[in-house]
């Protein structure tokens, strides 16, 4: 509760009186003190939240994505062969891979953008080509190259996927106050996406995925690129809160710093097959000639180069 | 509707409305758009000066029932129907309408993929009554000339509207049952289906059909048929179109919510891969596909290496082999007409009485199918995509990036005109016509000028080079048609006057620097 109070605490006047406004509070009077405005606001929420904060309380399914014998071919190529991936909630997996190794493919499937040639794709229990809605009602999916709706503002593409995914209008109206200020969109809500900057597009796609309620099952493709070191620093450091708040993320990336710095488990991709998996100390004991992730990644996926 | 398809078309109609908003208020999209209708407006208005069309009209349609009889209007549109549902088979169907952006946000959405075909057709025909409603204010003097009734004609331009809508669903549908089979089976016969699509879209169209009146009620181009008779009052049974409207506004519904039950995940497929290169091609068609290395051409002029660079990325989509296989057949035809001159096919002779009016619409009928031709040339940049800041921070000379995409573009046009003249030649004999037909040359040039001059201009305009924005892909023909007549009243006033050579090659070639100079500008201040 008092995480909610101290984000109506830093609204501003337009915010506080929109917030008042769904909360139904009065504002009769022209000139009001904000403190007091703050308070009643805050009592209002109080009562509106008090059975407890509703997100706090829901749980992921014990197997949030599951993919089985996933293979995708296009035409003659390739791109999966024989995936099986599992993610738990409260997990970060790296899936790492050279470029063509099949991790954006795979990503895609997992959204349920394309079909799988075979096998099955399963998010919080649910099978992707069976129940599309309730699968993908939890999934956050960020996209390699970031692209939005130009002629959209950024709150009324937030405001959109707020409806779309069914968030109460006052949880979300916190929630997006929470997260623009900590990805750095406060100035930036009234402009039109189609005038951003590359990284503050990426930014306001992944306010656009926590103005839903956690626990969250995240597929990030190469979510670091293009934020600034302090967007990608705050970026690291929310997936690690997530994580221990029951979320279970899948990233990729071959960055490969950012993957040692994150995640629990690995799962190295190379032209379609799987060449290795598990903890880094796994990795390490499977490759006796490889010292660190960098070393790791090289032997699998065709040999470290000599000197 | 369940909430989210609200949702989804909320939003869909936000973006329409944003767009025109921020149209209106930047002032260069608002020019390009005041030029637009307000150069439409003046030039139809001239036209409409010219010449008296409504005997023009008349005659045109006592000809038309002496050469040609009830059926063929009837087989003709029946061939539209018929090219809509091989075109969906082969094609993308609906999934054309769809974005990269579809694809990253509205794909992984807990909706529907029939929520998101609703949502985007909805705008997609609201966008589409606005520019029909836009084009009859903008030609409306042409139409008070032509004693033609405002009435009568919107409500063929409106049927005209639903029966291309009911093709474009008829598509969809041969689109989706196609895909479907592809997931069931696997053998080549399941293609026989398209047979039957075919058959079942153009048989009732045929002759033996159609000699019944009550057939024009059977299928929409037939419907479509005879509400064009009824009102033109061409082969007109005299029942009034009424009837034909009723069945045409009938079978609207009916294939729209075919459409829409049948939309699934394929939809979104089909997009998502639209980029698949199956592997498994012979080398021939690799090269007709025009995957040549061309890094490794001998050229090291940049001019040359842009033109040839063009030249085979182009090459690679499958439509650039049936654009020269068009020019070959269509060269063919041209001239098998005009050296044989066969019997069965006589050309339309415009009586001399009519000349006044026939010569004017014949120049008019010239600068717009070379205009239609020169669309190409405003793809030149707009085919670049991305890459065209790419192309401008190579170290090439602007000018020689512009000159390169005119040639091709001259090239381009040339090949799409020269089967068309050929045709004109035939079976247009105005007086003259023979020497007004090279006016076709200065047309091209100039028309491939302002193609370029317009598409270099859409980066200075947008950040999306690839999706010209609609006052700009507007302006162009309005700017063409705008000179096109311009050219025509220097040929007027010159008429019996030697200066007539002198005048006219000095004016194609200032216009034509002039355009390609504001080109080449353009190339220089890109955001
Ligand atoms: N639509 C498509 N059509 C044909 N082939 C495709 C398509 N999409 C991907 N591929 C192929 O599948 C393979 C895997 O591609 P994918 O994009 O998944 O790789 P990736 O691991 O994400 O690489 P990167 O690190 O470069 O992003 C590549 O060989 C690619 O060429
Ligand atoms: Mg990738």
């Amino acid at each position: 509760m008092n995480s909610v109070k101290s984000i109506v605490e830093r609204m501003d006047s337009d915010e506080l009186i929109r917030l008042a406004r769904q909360l139904n509070v009065s504002l009769t009077e022209r000139k009001m003190k904000r403190g007091l405005l703050v308070e009643t606001i805050q009592g209002e929420l109080e009562e509106y939240y008090r059975e407890g904060i509703p997100w706090k309380k829901t749980r992921l399914s014990d197997l949030a994505i599951q993919i089985s014998g996933l293979t995708k071919k296009f035409g003659k190529t390739v791109a999966v062969r024989g995936l099986n991936l599992a993610v738990r909630p409260g997990q970060i997996v790296g899936l790492v891979g050279p470029n063509g190794a099949g991790k954006t493919t795979t990503l895609r499937i997992l959204a349920g953008i394309i079909r799988p040639t075979e096998g099955t794709v399963q998010v919080n229990g649910f099978d992707m080509n069976v129940h599309p809605l309730k699968a993908k009602q939890r999934l956050g999916y960020i996209p390699e190259r970031p692209t939005c709706y130009p002629n959209l503002k950024v709150r009324e593409y937030l405001t959109f996927i707020a409806k779309i995914y069914r968030v109460p209008p006052i949880d979300a109206t916190l929630r997006m106050k929470e997260y623009v200020d900590l990805f750095q969109l406060n100035g930036l809500l009234n402009a039109y996406i189609g005038t951003l900057s590359k990284g503050n597009l990426q930014r306001t796609l992944l306010v656009g995925i926590f103005v839903r309620p956690p626990p969250y099952i995240l597929a990030l493709d190469e979510p670091i690129y293009g934020l600034d070191p302090r967007g990608a620093w705050n970026l690291k450091l929310l997936l690690k809160k997530l994580r221990d708040e029951g979320s279970a993320i899948l990233v990729s990336t071959h960055i490969l710093e950012v993957a040692e710095g994150i995640c629990d488990r690995f799962i190295i991709m190379n032209e379609g097959d799987v060449v290795g998996k598990g903890t880094l100390e796994e990795l390490l004991e499977q490759t006796p000639n490889a010292h660190t992730i960098e070393e790791i990644f090289l032997e699998l996926t065709g040999g470290i180069p000599d000197a | 509707m369940t909430a989210n398809t609200i949702s989804l078309l909320e939003n869909e109609i936000r973006m329409l409305f944003n767009h025109l908003k921020r149209t209106i208020t930047t002032p260069s999209m608002l020019l390009f758009y005041a030029i637009m209708l307000v150069g439409t407006y003046l030039v139809s208005s001239i036209i409409a000066i010219l010449g008296s069309y409504e005997q023009l009209f008349v005659s045109v349609a006592t000809m038309l029932e002496a050469t040609i009889d009830r059926s063929m209007v009837m087989s003709a549109l029946g061939l539209v129907s018929l090219s809509a549902v091989i075109g969906g088979y082969f094609g993308r169907g609906p999934s054309v309408e769809l974005t990269e952006t579809d694809e990253y946000i509205m794909m992984p959405m807990p909706a529907r993929p029939y929520q998101l075909f609703l949502a985007k057709y909805i705008r997609r025909i609201l966008r589409k009554l606005g520019f029909a409603f836009l084009a009859l204010l903008v030609v409306l003097p042409l139409v008070f000339s032509s004693n033609l009734l405002p009435i009568p004609l919107g409500g063929l331009i409106v049927c005209f509207i639903v029966f291309m809508e009911i093709n474009y669903f008829l598509g969809g549908i041969s689109f989706q049952i196609r895909s479907r089979l592809d997931r069931r089976f696997k053998t080549p016969f399941r293609h026989f289906i398209l047979l039957f699509l075919a058959l079942a879209a153009y048989i009732p169209t045929l002759p033996q059909v159609t000699v019944h009146p009550i057939s024009s009620l059977l299928v929409p181009s037939n419907a479509f048929a005879y509400i064009i008779m009824e009102l033109t009052g061409i082969f007109a049974y005299g029942l009034g179109p009424l009837i034909g409207v009723i069945c045409l506004f009938l079978g609207y519904p009916i294939v729209f919510l075919v459409v829409v039950n049948f939309v699934d995940q394929d939809y979104y497929e089909r997009f998502a891969l639209k980029t698949s290169n199956e592997g498994d091609e012979s080398r021939i068609s690799r090269m007709v596909r025009g995957e040549v290395d061309f890094s490794e051409s001998r050229f090291n002029d940049p001019l040359m290496w842009v033109f040839l660079k063009d030249f085979w990325s182009k090459m690679r989509k499958p439509f650039q082999f049936w654009k020269y296989f068009y020019f070959c057949i269509g060269m063919a035809i041209a001239l098998y007409l005009n050296i044989v001159r066969p019997t069965w096919l006589p050309p339309l002779i415009i009586p001399h009485g009519l000349s006044y009016a026939a010569v004017p619409a014949f120049l008019l009928v010239l600068i717009l199918l070379t205009q239609v031709a020169s669309v190409n040339a405003l793809l030149s940049f707009v085919d670049e995509k991305e890459n065209i800041y790419l192309l401008k921070s190579s170290p090439f000379k602007a000018s020689d990036i512009v000159l390169a995409k005119y040639l091709l573009s001259l090239v381009e046009v040339t090949l799409t005109v020269v089967p068309i003249v050929g045709f004109l030649a035939y079976f247009m004999r105005v007086e003259g016509s023979f020497y007004l037909l090279t006016l076709v040359a200065p047309l091209v040039l100039i028309f491939s000028a302002t193609g370029v001059m317009v598409g270099a201009y859409i980066p200075v305009f947008t950040n999306e080079p690839s999706d010209p924005p609609v006052p700009l892909a507007f302006g162009f023909p309005a700017i063409n048609i705008g000179l096109g007549v311009l050219l025509m009243a220097i040929l007027a006033t010159y008429a019996e006057n030697i200066q007539l050579v002198q005048i006219m090659p000095a004016f194609v070639v200032m216009v034509v620097l002039g355009l390609l100079a504001l080109a080449t500008f353009a190339l220089r201040s890109y955001k």
